[in-house]
């Protein structure tokens, strides 16, 4: 274990390898965010949307997300098979949300936000369940001392923990919780794991905050290599616990942990599977690519052409293979880790790999 | 040719390591998403909730 690749893992990795290349060919599109507001109520220390939100940007209005939906992208896809992702920002400040909503259930797709629970009362949540609200997800970084460090709301634990208690009861809602793991909850992960479960939580995905921003300078939110290597071994061991499905998700290349800590064997799929429409319009891969890897602009280009044309950068990735990479034996599997670890002069700011103990 | 490759690919990548079967279709939710969802009707869904929000005016 540790950061070496059992035999089982090496061949199914250079298996994953061919079945990578063949996505990237075929780019089928799959999940759309749109972030539809950089608008927030609260003020959290590492700032979900990449150190980027800003209340005084407006809103994107709705009927321009649905020009290119309707126009560009439907035509091209099966919209069942494609999940729009709603994100800011917080999502739920947004009043016209369930008219957002019902007007892509209307059209066929299925539909998610991400939230942080401080809005979410059992009316709103009803009222989104009526507009054909799919998936959903709420953030909790530990229990309340952990959790207000990171929100800054005194108000914030206790109504994501509501909001987590309601989501996890609906038989229609695709759900998980995403903590933040800081240094202060790493002694608490197995009694938190717990307390998720007894909250009705089977998914939950654990992520460490990448330096960038704010949360650069912040000690208290960054993971030493020691700690990040037990969350990653607690993450086996809760998978393999099989009560609930602990992931550490897309977050880089894994070594040893491969197909250990998640399900998949690593896979940025930024670009190859997922496409996002930024606020000011911007088209990217996921939210969490910086700007400078922007592919377009849906008030100057055509999005189907965007996707079908460019996102060279995310396909091939021959580009990053420089620095800490140029040499690296996990070349192959990892490609230069997820996209959303690459700063605006595109340079890797944090390689999972290296940090993981022997 | 091309989705029979895929499916063999995964079978023989999946069959190396341990992994429950039916996660084996399943894709990992990317970082900043929702869990991944496929479309279904849902009896809750009130068609006359509210109106079209292309019209809305507060974000106009």
């Amino acid at each position: 274990m540790g950061k070496r690749l059992g035999v089982r893992q090496w061949l199914a990795l250079k298996l994953f390898k061919k079945l990578r290349q063949i996505r990237r060919d075929e780019h089928i599109l799959n999940t759309l965010f749109w972030e539809c507001t950089l608008r927030c109520n609260l003020q959290c220390r590492h700032c979900g949307s990449d150190c980027r939100v800003d209340s005084s940007v407006t809103d994107m209005p709705s009927k321009d997300f649905f020009r290119v939906l309707d126009n560009e992208i439907t035509p091209n896809v099966n919209p069942n098979k494609v999940l729009v992702i709603l994100s800011g920002g917080e999502v739920l400040v947004r009043k016209d949300l369930e008219d957002i909503g019902l007007n892509l259930y209307r059209r066929g797709y299925p539909w998610g936000m991400v939230t942080n629970g401080l809005g979410l009362s059992r009316q709103r949540l009803d009222s989104l369940i009526r507009s054909g609200l799919h998936s959903i997800t709420v953030s909790l970084d530990g229990f309340e001392e952990q959790h207000f460090h990171i929100r800054q709301n005194r108000d914030s634990f206790k109504r994501a923990v509501e909001a987590i208690k309601m989501i996890s009861e609906d038989e229609y809602l695709a759900s998980d919780v995403v903590t933040c793991v800081t240094p202060a909850l790493i002694p608490h992960l197995e009694e938190f794991k717990e307390f998720l479960y007894s909250l009705g939580v089977r998914r939950w995905r654990l992520f460490a905050i990448f330096p960038v921003g704010r949360a650069a300078q912040d000690e208290s939110l960054q993971l030493n290599d020691e700690e990040y290597t037990y969350m990653l071994q607690f993450i086996e061991r809760t998978r393999h616990e099989g009560r609930v499905k602990a992931s550490h998700a897309c977050e880089g290349f894994l070594g040893g942990y491969e197909l250990k800590a998640r399900t998949n064997p690593f896979e940025c799929y930024a670009g190859v599977g997922i496409a996002s429409i930024r606020v000011n319009g911007d088209i990217s891969g996921c939210t969490s690519v910086r700007a400078n890897f922007t592919q377009g602009n849906i008030y100057k280009d055509n999005f189907w052409d965007v996707w079908q044309n460019r996102f060279e950068k995310f396909r091939n990735r021959d580009w990053a293979k420089k620095g800490k990479c140029a040499d690296c034996k996990m070349w192959q599997y990892c490609e230069g880790n997820g996209m959303h670890l690459y700063d605006d002069d595109e340079n890797l700011l944090m390689c999972n790999y290296h940090r993981i103990l022997r | 040719m091309k989705r029979f490759t895929i499916f063999m690919l995964t079978l023989l990548g999946y069959s190396f390591v341990s992994c429950d079967p039916n996660e084996r279709a399943e894709i990992d939710t990317p970082m900043y998403g929702a869990p991944m969802a496929e479309y279904q009707e849902n009896p809750l869904v009130d068609e006359t909730l509210t109106q079209e929000s292309n019209n809305d005016p507060q974000n106009e």
